[in-house]
């Protein structure tokens, strides 16, 4: 079947007393995946990609495009984050399924795998956050103008501008509130200033089937992290390093992108 | 009507800007000569006890961090020195930079000490901070700065209070025993005020506690009517009284023989100040989260306003950004644009006391803090500027509002001062007649 013939569905799930969206298309084997830096705005060519074979459920983080718009000012540190992940994967049906996280997603979801055991069975780590090396530094991305920050999500910038477009009949203010203002808030709540905490103390702790997928061209976090979070992971990791593509592959390949992750988690 | 003399405590030698100069979260290291820093520190410590000598009604230091342009993250180690070597002047802490502090409890028991020491002449300033000496200087995540910073407020003025040890169950602290000594020396505690920029939260907050709302930024004469009228305004609706006493703002005052003379003594430094000193990357001004949805919205709303009246073919407020941005020629020409704007006030004793009483009058404003010193004015101008406005302007402001209101946060001081010890005579007294106890 093709994802153009399904449709897409819209749910949503309580965490911390207040809804977080959860979008949903196509049919067979559920896959989670989590937004990064600007959460999942807009539904994504590399979702439709995913959804020609498997259902792929996105629930919305706290704070981010859809999610607990004030409630994720509730959440003070990485253990209340993590605890708010689990509600949120657990609401939408993604318990012991495969998932997919994204950027600083990457780093709640890597901490999932690491202290709930069996709660993700094959995991996608898209240029994730969660080590931090003074030596090998990133972008300070929070300092970023909001352009700025698009530039650095994807090397193709019409693709970048795709994936945040406001949707039709929607307030430009409220738009750039929750792409821009609130989700950078949520992201640097459990993530200031550069998203250490302390993942590498339990990286090893990941037992599950892992892929790294990282833009060779990644500005926010350099490529050769890819390598550190393959040498601390403990089950059997791989790492795809994408060309041209910047801090969210989804993003500026999702064709190619899907189809690492799409073999990846067919066991291949 | 209170002024108080208040040192920015520039870093006095700045080079000439290229693109890349920053004053603030990342000027360059290689600035700091310490021959300079060494003379600048103890020459704006000796102007802060000249001005208590002159007769200030308090004097006033802050607090910043990774910065050339205020070189003072421990205002608590000036206001230590100022407690022995003042006599009569409060002293304002403006402020401490509460979410900074490991722990609320020393900022309890950093002004408790003050305040004893300075026989009740402290004003406790509590700063909710920029971004730059939070989030970025001490990485404080911003998201969280408001709900710590009352948090640290509530626990510090219970610290000072409660009658027996007490445990604290916050969110973002927790004790088993809090207990401060010393407590402060005013009763209940000394007078709190907040020094702040201009946003719905932070008027909201400074109404509700009732701390002083100390505006602290420089700004044109446009750009404090805005933020004036949104604290009266807020004070308004939470049916506070307008009392002038509970508002403080900043001033630059620079007063000479006359325009001529103010001209020549001050056009230099306060060039220096404006075109090196007040340079930062507008990028550290916003963390995430610093500002609440409401005030992100008000400036959107504001800035839409700006470029409708743009299309329209208004003229453009460039007053309204504020002096860190407003295009200013150089030297005199710079000079006198601050005074157009009403960035500066300078001149004659008459000039400057037309234009401060009508600045108090029209912003309802009860406290003046006083920059007479700026960038790199030395210090004998300094002094000038001090004799100058202490003699010649300060007497014409000191009676305004005072009939009319009462100053509820101003410090209650023990009505004698402790004297300094005579260093000729001590030591030198026969053993028998000395007791061997003592209650000092």
């Amino acid at each position: 079947m093709t994802a153009a013939g399904a449709s897409l569905e819209a749910g949503s799930v309580d965490v911390g007393g207040e809804p977080c969206r959860v979008l949903a298309k196509g049919t067979g084997e559920p896959v989670g995946y989590l937004g990064g830096l600007k959460g999942v705005p807009t539904w994504l060519p590399f979702l439709d990609e995913l959804a020609r074979s498997r259902r792929v459920v996105v629930p919305s983080l706290p704070g981010f495009p859809g999610g607990a718009p004030t409630a994720f000012r509730d959440l003070d540190d990485q253990l209340d984050w993590i605890g708010a992940t689990l509600d949120l994967l657990e609401g939408a049906g993604l318990a012991g399924c495969d998932l997919i996280a994204s950027s600083f997603s990457g780093m709640l979801a890597a901490d999932l795998a690491a202290l709930a055991p069996g709660f993700v069975r094959r995991l996608v780590l898209i240029a994730p956050w969660g080590l931090y090396d003074t030596s090998d530094p990133g972008t300070d991305y929070f300092a970023k103008t909001e352009d700025e920050q698009a530039a650095l999500l994807a090397s193709d910038p019409a693709r970048v501008e795709a994936a945040l477009k406001a949707p039709a009949g929607m307030d430009e203010m409220d738009w750039a509130i929750e792409t821009f203002h609130r989700t950078n808030e949520a992201a640097a709540r459990v993530s200031w200033p550069f998203g250490d905490r302390g993942l590498r103390k339990r990286l090893h702790r990941i037992t599950v089937p892992t892929l790294v997928v990282w833009g060779e061209d990644d500005r926010v976090l350099p490529a050769s992290y890819a390598k550190r979070f393959e040498a601390g992971i403990s089950g059997p990791t791989s790492t795809v390093t994408m060309p041209g593509c910047a801090h969210d592959c989804a993003v500026d390949a999702p064709e190619q992108t899907a189809d690492h992750v799409l073999r990846f988690l067919a066991g291949g | 009507m209170r002024s108080i003399f208040f040192s920015l405590m520039a870093y006095p030698d700045l080079p000439e800007p290229d693109e890349r100069h920053s004053t603030w979260v990342d000027p360059s290291p290689s600035w700091w000569n310490s021959e300079v820093a060494n003379r600048a520190y103890n020459s704006y410590l000796n102007e802060l006890e000249y001005a208590d000598a002159m007769g200030y009604a308090g004097i006033g230091i802050n607090e910043h961090h990774n910065c050339a342009y205020v070189m003072s993250p421990s205002p608590n180690i000036w206001a230590s020195s100022l407690a022995r070597r003042t006599q009569n002047a409060a002293i304002c802490v403006l402020g401490n930079t509460l979410v900074n502090y490991p722990s609320p409890i020393r900022v309890a028991e950093e002004f408790a000490q003050l305040d004893t020491i300075s026989g009740g002449r402290l004003i406790a300033g509590m700063v909710p901070g920029t971004t730059m000496d939070t989030a970025y200087s001490y990485s404080v995540n911003p998201s969280t700065l408001r709900q710590r910073y009352l948090e640290a407020v509530e626990l510090i003025k219970k610290a000072w209070t409660a009658d027996k040890p007490f445990e604290f169950n916050g969110r973002f602290s927790q004790y088993r025993y809090v207990n401060p000594w010393p407590k402060p020396l005013q009763d209940p505690h000394p007078p709190i005020w907040m020094p702040a920029g201009g946003s719905k939260e932070t008027w909201e907050l400074a109404a509700r506690l009732e701390h002083v709302y100390a505006h602290l930024t420089f700004g044109s004469l446009q750009s404090i009517e805005k933020i004036n009228a949104g604290y009266w305004d807020m004070m308004r609706e939470m049916g506070r009284e307008p009392n002038p006493f509970s508002c403080a703002s900043v001033r630059f005052v620079f007063v000479a023989d006359d325009m001529r003379m103010a001209e020549e003594l001050y056009a230099a430094p306060v060039d220096y100040f404006i075109k090196r000193v007040l340079k930062w990357n507008p990028r550290f001004t916003y963390a995430p989260g610093y500002l609440s949805e409401a005030t992100v919205r008000m400036g959107m709303q504001s800035a839409m306003a700006e470029s409708a009246k743009k299309a329209a073919g208004e003229k453009k407020d460039d007053a309204a950004k504020g002096v860190a941005h407003a295009e200013l020629g150089s030297g005199k020409e710079g000079f006198h644009s601050l005074l157009e704007q009403g960035v500066i006030v300078a001149g004659s004793p008459e000039e400057c006391t037309e234009r401060l009483t009508e600045f108090c009058t029209r912003f309802n404003v009860g406290n003046l803090v006083l920059c007479n010193t700026i960038g790199n004015m030395s210090e004998e101008v300094a002094r000038y500027n001090t004799r100058m406005f202490a003699e010649k302007v300060m007497p014409n402001l000191k009676g305004l509002f005072e009939n009319a209101w009462e100053h509820r946060w101003w410090p209650t001081p023990q009505t004698d001062p402790v004297p300094l010890q005579n260093l000729e005579t001590a030591g030198t007294e026969p053993a028998a007649k000395l007791n061997p106890v003592g209650v000092r």
